[in-house]
């Protein structure tokens, strides 16, 4: 069947460009797993409300010092669809609140990571064997030894404990992966016939690494990039379920499921809740991510 | 067509690799020249030596001893040490044409690189159009195809652009690297045809490079054998295949699969094979080929064969011709 749908879109003469015709294969194989779609919708779900949070929320006022001692422990009702906390404040709206934070350190630590890590991986791999590829290299092994969770706290206790020191925390940890899976393709490109035939000709190496290279890894560079969100949203709530990170009142996924432990058997939507939240949010990534990997591997053979 | 000029000449040439197990002789003192127009063909079988004389024609290696001239200027250095005009007179054609083209780039970008390269200025988008557009004519290629990218088309297809590519540059000298043996039979035909029309009208000179006899046969002016990093065999393709002199190339002819048996019975000697092709890691003593050769005597096991003249301008290095 997909055969038969490939060459319908080959045969397709006026679909003159290449590109959307591309575009309309791999959404195509995307399309068939309905696993890809769930991630994909929970990943657009994720990114609306993130924008909108404050609009969405039923209470925003709960995500700050708001009181409401009447309302304290509901369970969660059609009023409060997560029920309340020990303030009274409604869970749905504080959980809505808290994606804000946790999307936030996600993007900032993707920005720092994937700019310093595939740069730093594209010079080491072109380089290699040299002087600067075992320096890289090295420097790379050395951050990865320590395991991400603690590098991060040791950045936000040492300079300032707050939500941008978390980021810059998890991002000191993070980059090292992807100047390894860039190194990676780049080495492995570089035996490619058609670098190859580039380095004969004599094309400069910037121009090669940019215009040859560089398409040739960003599908694999962006697959990383959609699974390690869900990875990063969960170090940050690891983070603040230990006070690292956004501060009270402020909410955030994880120091909402360490607050509500105190409450635990009896009130337990106070930690299951956003607990929830959290598990759903990077199961989509990781579903996403794994659509993603399986279009773009099939694509390139 | 041809001249009397050599565009190639190769004099002594020699390439080491050095690997774990020891040095690897990959090509061992090897001479031969290629006219101006003229279509030279290297056959061998793998581990012959053949793609490395190739790789380092076009600057791939640099070779251990001896010299590459191109006309005469000695290019015995690695592609980086060479001019851009070096470069773009000596072009090359791979044998596995799916992984010489970027996948993520449609042949319209593929075939601007050359172009953009070595136009010595800069060109407007128009004017790269204009040449892409003719180079993918040159090759009889559609115009269509210009916004297709390399997985959308077929394996002769790429192959073609790829010679498209290499034409791009304005090149004198190609190196064809078994531009065929990865397609069908069908196709082989049809690329080879368009190479040696090609060549006719471009005024090139190719080193076709090969194991398949059935097209050098077709498409060379002249041939050399190659075995184990030795040319035991060098003569003008009509008379290489009426009267081939060296074992190993009689050899070499008589394994051809046929069709029928009276092409069977059309092959000039009947030798059986034996044995295989040793590794160039542990070369014989003497002629290299004296392990498989059936008329192996004493002094092939000690001397290496001279290459003699058997008959006018066809040359073999044997001790028995």
């Amino acid at each position: 069947m997909l055969a038969a749908y490939l060459q319908k879109l080959d045969s397709d003469k006026t679909n003159k460009n290449s590109r959307i015709e591309q575009f309309k294969r791999n959404w195509y194989k995307f399309s068939r797993n309905p696993m890809n779609i769930i991630g994909l919708i929970i990943v657009a779900v994720v990114i609306f409300v993130t924008i909108f949070a404050k609009t969405l929320a039923p209470h925003p006022e709960d995500a700050g010092l708001h009181v409401d001692i009447m309302n304290a422990f509901s369970k969660p009702t059609l009023k409060n669809w997560a029920g309340t906390d020990e303030y009274g404040r409604d869970l749905f709206s504080r959980i809505i609140i808290g994606l804000r934070p946790s999307m936030g350190i996600a993007i900032m630590v993707l920005a720092i990571s994937v700019t310093i890590g595939v740069l730093l991986g594209l010079v080491a791999g072109y380089y290699k064997g040299t002087l600067i590829d075992l320096l890289i290299s090295r420097i790379t092994e050395l951050f990865m030894s320590i395991p991400p969770l603690i590098l991060a706290m040791v950045v936000c206790t040492m300079f300032s404990n707050n939500y941008f020191f978390a980021a810059i925390g998890i991002a000191v940890a993070w980059w090292p992966w992807y100047t390894r899976i860039t190194y990676n393709l780049v080495t492995s490109l570089s035996n490619e016939l058609f670098i190859v035939y580039t380095e004969l000709a004599g094309v400069k190496m910037m121009k090669i690494i940019i215009r040859e290279m560089l398409p040739n890894i960003t599908s694999s560079i962006l697959t990383k990039m959609t699974l390690d969100t869900g990875s990063i949203i969960l170090v940050a709530s690891s983070m603040s379920y230990v006070g690292l990170g956004v501060q009270p009142p402020t909410p955030s996924l994880g120091s909402m499921v360490s607050e509500g432990i105190a409450y635990l058997p009896e009130f337990w939507w106070l930690t299951v809740m956003p607990a929830l939240a959290v598990v759903v949010i990077v199961m989509g990534f990781n579903l996403l991510g794994d659509g993603l990997t399986d279009v773009l591997s099939v694509e390139d053979k | 067509m041809m001249s009397n000029e050599s565009i190639i000449k190769v004099n002594n040439l020699r390439k080491e690799f050095k690997t774990k197990f020891g040095n690897l002789i990959a090509v061992d003192g090897v001479n031969f020249e290629i006219k101006q127009g003229e279509n030279f063909g290297l056959v061998g079988e793998s581990g012959s030596g053949k793609s490395t004389i190739g790789s380092m024609i076009v600057g791939s290696y640099k070779p251990t001893s001896g010299t590459i001239t191109f006309f005469d200027e000695d290019i015995s250095k690695s592609s980086k040490h060479r001019s851009a005009d070096l470069k773009r007179n000596i072009q090359l054609v791979f044998q596995d044409p799916g992984g010489s083209l970027n996948p993520r780039k449609t042949i319209r970008e593929i075939l601007s690189v050359p172009i953009e390269l070595y136009a010595g200025k800069r060109l407007s988008r128009k004017e790269i159009d204009e040449r892409v557009q003719s180079v993918l004519t040159k090759v009889g290629l559609p115009l269509e195809y210009l916004e297709k990218f390399p997985r959308a088309i077929g394996g002769g297809e790429k192959q073609l652009v790829c010679v498209a590519r290499a034409l791009a540059a304005h090149p004198k000298f190609i190196v064809l690297d078994e531009p065929t043996s990865a397609l069908d039979v069908s196709m082989q035909a049809k690329i080879t045809n368009r190479l040696i029309e090609l060549q006719k009208s471009q005024k090139l000179s190719y080193l076709f490079i090969t194991h398949n006899l059935c097209l050098v046969r077709n498409m060379c002016d002249r041939l050399a054998v190659m075995y184990l990093g030795n040319i035991c065999e060098y003569a003008d393709t009509p008379e290489f295949f009426k009267n081939p002199k060296h074992p190993y190339t009689q050899m070499l002819l008589a394994s051809v699969p046929v069709v029928s048996d009276e092409e069977e019975s059309l092959k000039p000697v009947k030798v059986k094979s034996i044995g295989e092709i040793p590794s160039p890691l542990n070369k014989p003593k003497g002629c290299p080929f004296h392990p498989r050769c059936p008329k192996k005597t004493s002094i092939c096991m000690e001397e290496t064969p001279e290459m003699r003249e058997v008959s006018p301008r066809h040359f073999a290095s044997c001790h028995h011709i």
